[in-house]
């Protein structure tokens, strides 16, 4: 009879397990579903932080290149210009009266050197401030005037291959490709003891993917402590929506390698 | 007389003081104030029927899915941002649906609504339970930091409420073995009723005044 109870009273709680096994559930997915949100919610507020870093990123990169058309529109049509009517001036005076500035007239080659190299540095300075060709002829146009201008120096031969491919990068990707490009090849010509640099372009999907190599000394610093150029390249990438990864190359030099996105339609 | 005061004085008090706080309550203490609302005119209505001699039985048939969907309300507000309003829809449609079946099946009106009552407690009970495990998490403390307190309480009552109701509804015949069961019962359902309310009066005590509970 007892043991009929016992059995009774056991049978009674079976319910109970199940309920509690119910509520165990339900509270589990309760916290799971919390943790998700939880989550999500996370992950949404570094999106928008890392959007609103970009956007900074990006503002800053536009009225730094403002700021450099700026100064360069005034070197070249103030400063540039008044050293240029300073030369004519004195070549206009040496050669009308010779005679009345005998005196000086063994110093005014001397002048008139220093007068034209300030207006070609003039001119060079507002040059490199203000990409030349890159608003009228285009991205190819310039790298490869660019490109060339290294190689005229004898110190490095260039090879290229297939610019025309960077045309349909906006306006604004094309500025931050042409400085990038002539970082990196500031820096193999400052530090890389290169002889060589070559350069190529394609277009896969929607990304315009551009290589640069040299076969200099290649980087000799760990990728942590790479100093202010690669993260100003890094950043103009990035701040187009892009990427910029560089590497020793596979026997020599360097391997860098700039993705931006394609101005699509 | 014990059960007649048990029942009644916590929700005439419960009932006074949110009546008195109303205006400025605001967020998901109205959805308790509702309840607190609905169950003093539920006892009101029970103690009249009672009275006139009538069955009243039939009146927990329809506080069981109000009062239940007041609290999941509630809960609603307090983890909104945290748990998606699908979650809080489907436990109201869940207690509406079990209800209705419960009622138009198994336990007709006349009837003791027994395993409505269950499926109020569990759906309660586990958003008590989650509610206490969310209030924890250190970016839900750091946002209603202010409001923890009053949450606490509140939840606690509602805790100890409804998962001691669940034990007495569903296993009052065998915990309760020895004579006047059904006394007993109620006894302790009056019991449990009052520790609610008292921790609904600390936790309306512990409310801040000048603030407001924001979900967003």
């Amino acid at each position: 009879m007892e043991e009929a109870q016992e059995y009774a009273f056991f049978e009674s709680l079976m319910p109970l397990v199940g309920l509690v096994l119910i509520i165990a559930i339900g509270v589990v997915l309760l916290v799971l579903q919390f943790q998700k949100t939880l989550l999500q919610q996370r992950s949404e507020r570094h999106r928008l932080e890392l959007q609103h870093r970009e956007a900074l990123l990006q503002q800053s990169i536009a009225a730094q290149e403002k700021e450099r058309q700026r100064i360069a529109t005034d070197l070249h049509d103030e400063l540039g210009a008044l050293l240029s009517m300073s030369l004519m001036q004195l070549k206009h005076y040496h050669s009308e009266q010779p005679l009345q500035v005998e005196k000086w007239a063994h110093r005014f080659p001397s002048i008139e050197q220093h007068l034209e190299r300030a207006l070609g540095a003039t001119r060079r300075i507002a040059h490199e401030l203000k990409p030349p060709y890159l608003e009228e002829m285009g991205i190819a146009h310039a790298l490869e005037n660019l490109l060339n201008h290294a190689a005229q120096t004898g110190a490095i031969t260039i090879e290229m291959q297939s610019l025309h491919n960077c045309a349909p990068l906006a306006a604004v990707a094309q500025l931050s490709l042409y400085r990038i490009v002539s970082e990196l090849l500031n820096n193999t010509l400052k530090h890389a003891e290169a002889q060589k640099v070559r350069c190529y372009a394609h277009q896969d999907a929607a990304w315009l993917i551009f290589q640069y190599a040299d076969d200099g000394k290649g980087l000799t610093i760990a990728p942590t402590k790479y100093g202010l150029g690669i993260q100003s390249m890094k950043s103009r990438a990035e701040a187009m929506g892009g990427t910029f990864e560089i590497q020793n190359g596979l026997s020599s030099g360097i391997l860098a390698k700039i993705k931006l996105p394609l101005n699509n339609p | 007389m014990l059960y007649v005061l048990l029942a009644n004085l916590p929700v005439a008090i419960s009932t006074f003081l949110y009546a008195l706080s109303y205006k400025q309550i605001k967020g998901p203490a109205k959805w308790l104030a509702w309840f607190v609302f609905l169950t003093s005119g539920v006892q009101l209505l029970s103690g009249l029927l009672a009275n006139l001699g009538t069955p009243n039985l039939f009146v927990l048939h329809f506080y069981v899915p109000i009062g239940g969907g007041l609290l999941i309300f509630f809960y609603r507000e307090v983890l909104m941002g945290y748990i998606k309003d699908a979650v809080f829809f489907g436990a109201v449609g869940i207690l509406l649906t079990g209800s209705l079946i419960n009622t138009l099946f198994w336990q007709p009106l006349a009837a003791f609504n027994s395993i409505g009552l269950s499926v109020e407690c569990v759906v309660i009970v586990i958003l008590a339970l989650g509610t206490f495990i969310i209030s924890v998490n250190h970016e839900f403390y750091k946002k209603h930091q202010a409001f923890i307190t009053h949450l606490n309480w509140i939840n606690s009552g509602l805790f100890l409420y409804f998962s001691g109701n669940l034990l007495l509804f569903y296993f009052g015949h065998e915990l309760l073995w020895a004579l006047s069961i059904n006394v007993k019962t109620w006894i302790i359902h009056g019991i449990l009723s009052t520790t609610m309310h008292i921790a609904f009066w600390i936790g309306e005590w512990r409310r801040p005044k000048n603030m407001h509970f924001s979900s967003r």
